[in-house]
């Protein structure tokens, strides 16, 4: 009988302990908590998605909320897992997980309006520099500028080339920081010149007048006259108020404005007269026509100036201004005379007698159309 | 015998208790961590961007199923390590990848700065010989301040050089070498002007 309990009683303890083990799976199995992955899952892929289709330089706050929404869930997913597994609660993380995945889907939407406008804005201000530069350039290559603005326009022209460079990369803040600082250095040449040019032509109307003078004289006169147009770089032979020839000429080096004193470089402007004409060894420049500079308005605007002390007390007047064979150089390069390539000066010289009127002005066209159509 | 089943479910069941306790791959975590922050300090961020997203896709990925195995009851690793074995190893070429695109960089750089060199040293030897009148004086006046920019600007590029800035370095050299070439060309003409007309 004894025997009979004793054997009952092991069969209980080895069933007890055969079905502990499936009860105890039983409850895990049934009672482990779901995890986020899902959650996870899809969040990272919206990240993804997000990283692929954003320019790296436009990622928005969104974005940047949504990949610390998903490290927060993925911290509390760990923090959980560090738990009893029946006393794991991911609620929280699975939240944090959803979140992340609704700000990382509206990411490329608020992006790609950010990023199309302001790549529009690079495009149109990239376009409108290189424009602006262009027109610098054909006018800047000519003006006699100040060193300290030709390295404004050197750095500027460097910058925008890095601005376009960058924005090939698609580095496109970096392509902002170069576009600004090329428009500072740009802008900076365009504002000198602009207040240059803009005094220059203010006396627009006076040289008209000197122009129309000059040729009705030639008509009445039947006979020659020379019109030297500074800006455009160009002599017109009249004869009997009828353009007959159109040379290229170079000027002094400061050739902007009217001559004020001897060594400043500047080609007068007024209505002059041929006083002499030398050839050989009178000259250094093939050929050269003198002129009657300076005339009775030079001397008194020179006087006026030393009286008013605007020019200092040594300052001289200067003279010899000539027009003279030696140019063709490309460039201005002279003390103030007007310089003719060699077989232009030979054929100018042939045919103009002294006492052939000389008018140098600055321009015979309004400022607009000058940069509209600049010298080649 | 009924004994003996009951035994076998017994130690069976204990053996599924005692699976379920497979150890969590901590070091293969670690170590596909410090390859993915190794690969940034390589600058890959910056360098193989699209390559270093991917990396860091793939480490988020790999370690959110790592946390969903743990959140199991029967945990299993033997898929997750080798997948953060297989991280690390790509974070090991995509550092490598970024050393290499910022020495190809680095080379195109120096190969350029001295493209740079040989251009201004052509360009001096040209303003050397210009005509010593005052129209080559005239001529030459603008396009020394545009060398003297160059040069200041040179400067700057071996400064960025040096300081690691290699991109920027590289955009800038590019921008001087135009420059560079376009005075050359510049000079030439004005060389073949003075040049040509004595006076």
């Amino acid at each position: 009988m004894a025997r009979h309990l004793k054997k009952k009683v092991k069969v209980f303890i080895i069933t007890f302990l055969a079905s502990l083990p499936i009860c105890v799976f039983g409850v895990f199995y049934w009672g482990t908590p779901e995890p986020p992955d899902q959650e996870l899952s899809r969040a990272r892929m919206a990240i993804a998605e997000a990283r692929e289709t954003i320019e790296k330089d436009f990622i928005p706050p969104s974005l940047t909320d949504a990949e610390s929404l998903y490290d927060s869930a993925m911290f509390y997913w760990k923090t959980e897992n560090e738990r009893f597994i029946l006393s794991r609660n991911y609620t929280k993380s699975r939240t944090l997980a959803i979140r992340s995945e609704q700000q990382a889907l509206v990411s490329p939407k608020i992006a790609n309006q950010n990023t199309t406008d302001f790549i529009n804005s690079l495009e149109r201000d990239i376009a409108a520099v290189k424009r602006d530069t262009a027109q610098i350039e054909q006018l800047y290559s000519r003006l006699p500028l100040p060193t300290s603005i030709h390295k404004k326009y050197s750095r500027g022209v460097i910058l925008l080339k890095e601005a376009e460079l960058n924005m090939e990369q698609k580095n496109f803040k970096e392509c902002r920081i170069k576009l600004e600082l090329a428009k500072s250095d740009l802008s900076e040449v365009a504002h000198h010149t602009k207040t240059l040019l803009d005094g220059y032509f203010a006396n627009l109307p006076m040289w008209k007048r000197w122009a129309d003078q000059t040729i009705r004289e030639s008509a009445q006169k039947q006979s020659y006259a020379i019109i030297v147009d500074k800006f455009a770089g160009k002599c017109f032979l009249f004869l009997s108020g009828k353009l007959k020839t159109t040379y290229p000429v170079e000027l002094g080096k400061n050739w902007i404005g009217d001559k004020r004193y001897s060594g400043d470089k500047a080609t007068p402007e007024g209505k002059y007269k041929i006083t002499k004409k030398t050839d050989g060894r009178q000259t250094k420049y093939y050929k050269a026509l003198l002129l009657n500079y300076p005339n009775d308005e030079d001397k008194q605007r020179f006087h006026s100036e030393i009286r008013a002390k605007t020019l200092p007390r040594y300052a001289r007047i200067g003279g010899l201004i000539e027009i003279h064979g030696g140019g063709g150089k490309g460039v201005n390069w002279t003390d103030g005379c007007i310089a003719f390539a060699d077989n232009d000066m030979e054929s100018l010289f042939r045919i103009v007698p002294v006492g052939c009127p000389v008018t140098i002005l600055g321009s015979l066209q309004p400022l607009f159309e000058v940069i509209k159509n600049p010298k080649p | 015998m009924k004994m003996k089943l009951l035994s076998g479910i017994a130690i069976v069941g204990m053996a599924l208790v005692f699976a379920s306790c497979q150890k969590y791959p901590q070091a293969e975590v670690e170590a596909a961590n410090a390859a993915v922050e190794a690969a940034k300090a390589a600058q890959a961020n910056l360098y193989v961007a699209s390559e270093f997203n991917a990396l860091q896709d793939s480490l988020n990925t790999v370690l959110a199923a790592v946390e969903k195995e743990k959140s199991k009851l029967f945990k299993n690793y033997k898929d997750e390590v080798a997948k953060l074995t297989a991280t690390s190893e790509m974070a090991k070429n995509v550092a490598a990848n970024s050393v290499a695109k910022k020495e190809q960089m680095k080379q195109e750089c120096t190969t350029i700065l001295g493209e740079i060199t040989v251009l201004m040293d052509a360009n001096k030897k040209m303003l050397a010989k210009a005509p010593k009148g005052k129209e080559g004086k005239a001529a030459m006046e603008a396009i020394q301040a545009d060398l003297t920019s160059i040069e200041t600007q040179v400067g700057e590029v071996n400064n960025k050089f040096a300081s690691d800035d290699i991109i920027n370095a590289l955009n800038q050299a590019k921008a001087l070498k135009d420059k560079a070439t376009s005075i050359n060309t510049e000079l030439t003409d004005v060389m073949a002007k003075t040049k040509g007309k004595k006076i």
